[in-house]
């Protein structure tokens, strides 16, 4: 691995990533931003860690291209096991290079000094020098790698303590500033007339009748690219829909009658993953699954938002973007400016672990703004916009086909994974998928994204490479870019469906040889670190006693491979609907920066798994969307939140691993396994739904 | 047309001119700068912009400015004038948010049906939320928040 992952590249010195300030406050730089799982948080932890100060006087600026340091894309729960790195080590040179000016000052040896919040103690008494006193004559323009000197697990003090998010005070007392409310002189609001359906384009627009409508400040029209510009949102808001009576789309010449049916039927090139040991390809006499999923919204609470200013030739933009370095880049190539003419700053948006339409908002409020030049355009999508033209989460379809050897032990896991691409994200190098550039009058038409290897994490086939003891496995992937609907990153990726697959064919096999299927589990499991992970939740779960209560269902995975670990248990109530009910999850996270953060992070991607797995679905009428509101796409509500508890396995000796995703797989397994345990039914469609069960029955 | 009206936001008295069909949540974001309450649908389903209109919480996306005049509203900003509210007290100490941008839709929305009848069960108000969603998953620690509250209420 690469010594100095994360953002070293761009930011190589201890000035890139902290100032001192002599009133004793610390300017620290992220290059990974806030989407709601508190990561700047443990950022600020761990640099509070290494320089000895309280975490309060850390002030963050994440994801702003001004500051210069790239941290890539926010995504993958990634963030901790390279950027988290990258921080401490940073954190931990700025304290040696100001103690070695102290030692300097005090004629002593480092090994002499210490501190605490910032003042410097020698030999435990107090000196009249602090960092903030001192750090003025610092020139910080030194390298990391020469200086970093990260303690020891052993000195670690403020490690796995749950500190308060940095955000969520103001963010509670509904003072925090989104991109939402973004406020700046004269800006005006704008929204987007959108077609009826992906490849509908526009035939005509009665300009003359529109240029008559009442508050409209300009129309914009760029090739299919339609948007309204007025003084006052709520005019912007109505004045979308006036104009659009006044165009004429075109329909769609393709219909996909069954998008689901399309994928598994897909001619696409078959790509091998993985071939381990040897598949017996004439023989199969095992025992098989399939599964698959719909596809799912993104479905964020509040609507993709941008604000964007031109000035002359150069452009500001403020964005809930994940990736502030590739839409800085996109916009450069898009508009062929300068890169140091585009700046990018973050702003907190609303939430949805997934590539909703962040990116895509950019552009439209970029190309509005346009016509505006000086002027800031804010613009924000419809609750329409936000469920359909988001790109949408990839419907998807797994198989495999099991063979058990004479000692009844698995032999064989042949894998084949057919899905749309899963990430479609704006890379700056002719990765310009963004919504408006192939509505413009010049659509841009970038090459089809190559979905991420598997030993890189893989994307369509993440997770998909189990970790039982299983000799012979071979995994195919097929991705289908022939479907007119946008598709990109949404928590945990292929995963998804892939531990689904691989979770409940577990159950399966372990049912047909009427083992209990934590125990089978374990005959194929020698790692130490999975099997204790297993136990623990099987006893905290009290998994033993089913014999009464609710019925329960177990899943397992680690996320990506070589992410977290997450055993679950889950209870459910079969009624008129399915209802999760308690859920329990052990957690291996290797070194736990902050503990509570970690297990708010589970908490809610068991809750956000559970809505994708009992309720939600993309229907399509012919190329048409079907969701469009929440009535049409419902997600969980207050009522069916299940009851967590969340046990993490601390070990302070290894890397960190990423949480965010690892959730995801386990929590549609078990629940789906727990219902497999109350009626010895397998949904193999997502979501599990009361349709799907009775049809299911009938069979 | 542009009309008058007055309403009192926060305790605080507002004359506005607008078009009388105005949702109420652009007069409180765009021209009194109270940005705490949040867009989300625009169609009185996910809470988003849920405020307290004379004691019942409504949503300020689809309510009209016409429909206002002379009432009494109160916001996000306007429960932490003498402090934090001991219910936000709570989702701090819960740590019960995680994009945060649903929260102070929920907020409201517990404060009125609390304030109106403090009996009511964790239960009751967990289905009185069915139109305030959340997209991260923070329900769990919102409805723990929620329960600290309700037994600080009946044991006061
Ligand atoms: S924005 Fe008002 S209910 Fe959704
Ligand atoms: S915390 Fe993100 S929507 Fe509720």
């Amino acid at each position: 691995m690469n010594m100095f992952p994360g953002s070293f590249d761009s930011a190589p010195n201890i000035a890139n990533w902290f100032t001192i300030n002599k009133d004793g406050t610390v300017r620290m730089v992220s290059g990974k931003v806030e989407i709601g799982q508190g990561i700047n948080t443990a950022f600020v932890q761990i640099a509070a860690e290494e320089l000895d100060i309280d975490p309060d006087r850390i002030e963050i600026s994440a994801g702003n291209t001004k500051d210069g340091l790239d941290g890539g894309c926010t995504a993958g729960s990634q963030s901790m096991q390279t950027e988290g790195i990258s921080v401490r080590k940073a954190a931990s040179a700025a304290r040696m290079l100001m103690l070695s000016k102290a030692s300097e000052l005090l004629q002593s040896d480092v090994r002499e000094l210490n501190v605490i919040d910032g003042e410097i103690y020698l030999n435990d008494n107090s000196t009249n020098l602090s960092y903030w006193s001192i750090a003025k004559d610092i020139d910080f323009n030194q390298p990391v790698e020469i200086y970093m000197q990260p303690k020891l697990p052993s000195q670690r003090k403020l490690a796995g303590k749950s500190i308060k998010r940095i955000d969520l005070k103001n963010k509670i007392l509904g003072t925090h500033e989104f991109v939402h409310d973004i406020e700046l002189d004269g800006m005006l609001h704008a929204r987007v007339v959108r077609p009826p359906s992906v490849s509908s384009r526009i035939i005509k627009i009665d300009i003359d009748k529109i240029n008559t409508l009442k508050n409209l400040k300009k129309l914009v029209v760029n090739g299919s690219f339609i948007a309204v510009i007025a003084e006052r949102e709520e005019d912007a808001v109505k004045l979308a829909e006036q104009v659009n009576k006044y165009c004429k789309w075109s329909t769609p010449d393709k219909i996909i009658e069954d998008p689901l049916q399309f994928i598994r039927d897909t001619k696409s090139p078959i790509i091998n993953s993985l071939d381990k040991g040897k598949i017996d390809v004439l023989r199969f006499d095992g025992i098989s699954t399939e599964v698959s999923r719909k596809f799912l919204c993104h479905a964020s609470i509040g609507p993709c938002c941008a604000v964007a200013q031109w000035k002359g030739n150069t452009l500001e933009v403020y964005t809930h973007s994940q990736a502030v370095f590739a839409m800085k880049r996109t916009l450069a190539s898009i508009f062929n400016i300068d890169e140091s003419d585009v700046d990018v700053m973050h702003k907190h948006g609303s939430g949805c672990y997934g590539h909703n339409g962040a990116d895509d908002v950019v552009l439209d409020a970029v190309l509005v703004a346009k016509e505006f030049n000086g002027t800031p355009v804010r613009l924000v999508w419809s609750r329409e916009d936000e469920l359909s033209w988001s790109p949408l989460a990839p419907g998807m379809v797994t198989k495999i086909d099991a063979n058990l050897a004479d000692n009844l032990m698995i032999e064989s896991f042949d894998i084949s994974i057919k899905s749309p691409p899963h990430v479609k994200r704006p890379s700056g190098e002719n990765g310009e998928y963004l919504l408006a550039a192939e509505h413009m009058s010049n659509p841009l038409n970038p090459p089809n994204p190559v979905d991420t290897p598997l030993d890189k994490g893989g994307a369509a086939d993440r997770n998909s490479m189990p970790l039982y003891d299983i000799p012979n496995i071979r995994i195919q992937k097929q991705i289908v870019y022939d479907l007119p609907w946008r598709t990109s990153a949404m928590r945990g990726l292929g995963a998804f469906v892939n531990v689904y697959a691989i979770e409940t064919l577990m159950d399966d096999i372990a049912s047909m040889q009427e083992i209990d299927p934590i125990e089978f589990r374990l005959k194929h499991l020698s790692d130490p670190r999975i099997i204790e992970l297993i136990e623990r939740v099987r006893d905290i779960s009290k998994w033993t006693d089913r014999s009464s209560g609710l019925p329960k269902g177990f899943a397992f995975s680690r996320y990506k491979n070589s992410g977290a670990y997450c055993a679950m248990v889950v209870e459910i109530n079969v009624d008129e609907d399915i209802e999760l009910i308690n859920a329990w999850a052990v957690i291996d996270a290797g070194e736990v920066v902050n503990a509570d953060g970690v297990k708010n992070q589970i908490e809610g991607g068991i809750i956000q798994a559970t809505s994708c797995t009992l309720i939600e679905e993309v229907n399509f009428d012919g190329e048409i969307i079907s969701a469009t509101d929440w009535e049409n796409y419902p997600i969980i509500k207050f009522k069916q939140t299940p009851q967590i508890q969340v046990e993490l396995i601390d070990r302070p000796e290894e890397p960190f691993l990423g949480v965010g995703e690892a959730a995801h797989g386990p929590t549609a397994a078990a629940i789906s396994n727990a219902l497999f345990t109350a009626m010895n039914i397998r949904i193999k469609q997502l979501p599990i739904t009361r349709e799907r069960i009775i049809s299911s029955l009938n069979i | 047309m542009a009309n008058k009206y007055s309403l009192t936001v926060n305790g605080q008295k507002h004359e506005i001119e607008s078009d009388p069909d105005t949702p109420l949540l652009y007069i409180l974001r765009n021209d009194l700068k109270l940005k705490g309450t949040k867009f989300g649908c625009g169609g009185g389903v996910c809470g988003a912009c849920t405020v307290i209109m004379d004691g019942l919480a409504i949503f300020s996306c689809d309510t009209p400015i016409w429909s206002i005049d002379d009432k009494k509203i109160e916001t996000i900003e306007g429960i932490s004038q003498d402090g934090i509210h001991p219910l936000q007290e709570l989702l701090i100490d819960e740590q019960a948010g995680q994009c945060g941008y649903c929260l102070s839709g929920i907020i409201m929305k517990v404060k009125a049906i609390t304030d109106d009848d403090p009996t009511k069960s964790v239960d009751d108000i967990a289905n009185e939320l069915d139109r305030n969603l959340c997209r991260c998953g923070s329900q769990l620690r919102i409805l723990n928040a929620v329960k600290k509250y309700l037994d600080g209420k009946s044991s006061r």
